[in-house]
């Protein structure tokens, strides 16, 4: 049976891509959107592993088996009906909320095994843990910035004496605060002597890493054993800043452009997966102005489209082709 | 910063340059953007990219030395290049051209026609066709077109972008116009032709109302080569070097209902409302302009526009010579000079050939 199965997100472009080629090769297509949830009757058997969706419009019934091949794109089953989201109690539905993504993640897990072919996955993109990932790099052989998490003053002292400019981000994601009235938030930062002034001696536990002065940035799509890479020029490069400051970046923008990983880099990038059984995402490294390479972040199920467009590399081909061939193993 | 004679310099890949008869230029694709250069520029970059600007220097004589660095001052001030020591690591964009499905565009006609236009979009469907341009060469009053877009309302239906072109008609006011842009968010252009004036409406999140002062009488208005249209960006580029960059991928439907590749073109495959779009598609001849590129076609082959400019084999220069020039391109790539094609007395007796109405 040739049926691809895609969890995905209704507006994402790249699966529209994906599908067309998959089409082309005369494969039969199940997309489910993960906001399409008041549309299904959804079941888990446990037992076999097997996740049964059955369409309240169509009546269709999708089956994701031990026949089926799944690309797990973005999202994830659309298990919880719309309709009781947000109705009941803050905290009764942090509990739900909880409760049942503790079943989505468990379904995740068993159909890694239970499908035929199974790749992408919610429960990494949930679950990565920066200072994991970064320890795990190094361990692949990557140079990695150098990193404390701290909750002493001294100690930040010592580090920021020690390489002088020193950066901070969220330990998960982005620092992001919103309320119905304000909204704040902050990617990296670069962290002043003003601001360690300022701390307690005993403060929130907080990420910090030494500034790496790039020549530029590398942005790696993986997908099975495909490895697609794109070199990134942000301003300033070469110490060069932008020729004329007024001038807005969406005129200038970055340039992306194909890049070819040495071997070391390509085999430690395999070695790195390997080591938080991934088998998709997209990395990001840094090319150093010591020409080493050094690892920045993973993430599980990142957009690739720009990639693809940018370097001409059809992708979306590649994805196509594989996930018919396995179709047919 | 100033450039380093030392170390290796790369272009960056998405800018390539093309040399022409006269001059080059350099093909800024990321930022659709170009830029003039000397030919011998354009050798230089061909032969050295990835080499140190020393090795240039060597080769040449100390009379050259203080252009070369000017070309060099020049490219790198405007992000044209990097320096670096690793070239090898950068390799060019691959010039492979795919899409998913044969027909990418469609071109339709209307003119007081008759053919059933539900079947017309059902067939668009068939081929998977993504784009398509609507041209209303007689009078059409916006709720005519509106049921005409209704038609096209489909959720599920692969069509991405529409274009239409209508007549300026006093009855068919802004509001109406707009409404109908509203109606199918699918629809990215209504140009309004022969209107009083030149305007432009950017509707927000649906799309652009184009008044345009310039006329449109019916299929022999298409094919006019502008520096305006010129499209710099990679997949036209692409697309340019390996197919024609009109026809490739396009199927049309004339105001008849003949299913045809271009309108403009007498060969028919069919008419809609007897034969599909399918078996159109799959007649030997369909495609037999596909493959025409820019490098093959006269004066068009020395023309450093050629992987930006648009094409067009209806109308060309010699009508028996199916890679002559387009007819309607004022640009003389010997000289460099843009002058106006309907006016050329040497278009004279073509122009009569095709039956061409002038403005
Ligand atoms: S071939 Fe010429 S007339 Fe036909 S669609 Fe292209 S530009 Fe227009
Ligand atoms: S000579 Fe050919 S390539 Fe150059 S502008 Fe005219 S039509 Fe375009």
């Amino acid at each position: 049976m040739n049926e691809v199965v895609i969890i995905s997100e209704r507006l994402d472009k790249s699966t529209d891509l994906v599908i067309e080629w998959l089409t082309t090769f005369g494969c039969n297509v199940q997309r489910i959107n993960y906001e399409d949830a008041n549309d299904y009757h959804v079941s888990f058997f446990v037992e076999n592993g097997f996740v049964q969706l059955e369409s309240k419009i169509t009546e269709k019934i999708v089956l994701i088996s031990n026949m089926t091949v799944v690309w797990h794109r973005r999202g994830y089953i659309p298990f919880r009906p719309k309709s009781y989201r947000k109705t009941h109690h803050i905290m009764i539905e942090g509990f739900l909320e909880n409760d049942i993504g503790n079943a989505i993640k468990g379904i995740d897990l068993i159909l890694q095994h239970t499908a035929k072919y199974y790749i992408g996955s919610w429960f990494k993109e949930k679950e990565t843990y920066k200072i994991l990932n970064l320890h795990l790099a190094k361990k692949a052989g990557f140079k990695i910035p150098k990193t404390i998490v701290t909750n002493c003053k001294t100690e930040l002292q010592a580090f920021k004496d020690e390489y002088e400019n020193i950066i901070s981000k969220g330990l998960d994601r982005m620092i992001l605060f919103t309320t119905n009235e304000f909204s704040a938030g902050k990617g990296t930062f670069m962290v002043t002597q003003e601001m360690i002034d300022t701390l307690p001696s005993h403060f929130e536990p907080t990420l910090f890493q030494n500034c790496i002065y790039k020549l530029y940035e590398v942005r790696i799509f993986i997908f099975d054993t495909h490895l697609f890479s794109m070199a990134i020029f942000s301003y300033p490069f070469e110490g060069k800043t932008r020729v004329d400051v007024r001038e807005d970046i969406k005129e200038r923008p970055n340039r992306c452009i194909p890049y070819i990983l040495p071997k070391t880099i390509d085999e430690q990038i395999r070695k790195f997966m390997k080591f938080v059984d991934m088998k998709t995402g997209s990395i990001d490294l840094i090319v150093g102005t010591d020409q080493e390479y050094y690892f920045l972040e993973v993430n599980p199920m990142g957009q690739f489209d720009w990639v693809s467009g940018l370097c001409n590399y059809n992708i979306e081909y590649t994805i196509a082709n594989l996930l018919t061939q396995k179709c047919y193993e | 910063m100033s450039i380093k004679l030392n170390i290796p310099f790369k272009l960056f890949a998405d800018c390539i340059p093309v040399k022409g008869a006269n001059r080059g230029v350099l093909c800024d694709l990321q930022r659709s953007n170009i830029e003039f250069i000397p030919n011998s520029l354009c050798d230089l970059l061909h032969k050295y990219d990835g080499y140190e600007i020393s090795s240039i220097l060597r080769d040449h004589t100390k009379n050259d030395h203080e252009t070369i660095i000017e070309y060099f001052d020049f490219l790198y001030a405007n992000d044209f290049i990097f320096f670096t020591k690793t070239p090898n690591l950068f390799p060019p964009i691959k010039m492979e051209y795919k899409t998913a499905f044969e027909i990418t565009n469609a071109i339709i006609d209307f003119n007081k026609s008759s053919y059933d236009f539900k079947k017309v979009f059902s067939e668009l469907e068939k081929v998977s066709c993504k784009h398509i341009q609507l041209r209303f060469f007689s009078k059409i009053q916006s709720n005519e077109l509106a049921s005409i877009i209704n038609l096209l309302n489909r959720k599920s239906s692969i069509i991405q972008n529409i274009k239409i072109f209508i007549p300026y008609n006093l009855q068919n006011t802004k509001n109406n116009l707009e409404k109908l842009l509203k109606k199918n968010g699918r629809i990215s252009n209504i140009i309004i032709y022969n209107a009083p004036k030149t305007e432009v409406y950017n509707i927000k999140y649906q799309g652009k109302l184009l008044y345009t002062i310039k006329n449109i009488i019916d299929e022999r208005s298409c094919g006019i080569i502008n520096a305006n249209n010129f499209v710099i960006n990679s997949n036209n580029f692409i697309e340019s070097k390996k197919y024609n960059s009109c026809l490739n991928g396009k199927i049309s439907i004339d105001a008849l209902g003949y299913i045809k590749n271009c309108p403009s073109i007498s060969e028919h495959y069919g008419n809609i409302q007897n034969n599909t779009l399918k078996d159109a598609l799959s007649h030997k001849d369909f495609k037999k302009y596909w493959n025409i590129t820019k490098d093959e076609i006269d004066i068009c082959k020395d023309c450093e526009f050629r992987y930006i400019c648009t094409d067009c084999r209806a109308y060309r220069e010699n009508p028996k010579d199916e890679f002559s020039k387009p007819l309607k391109c004022g640009y003389n790539p010997y000289t460099n000079e843009w002058s106006e094609w309907s006016t050329n007395p040497l278009k004279h007796e073509t122009i009569k050939y095709y039956n061409l109405i002038l403005d």
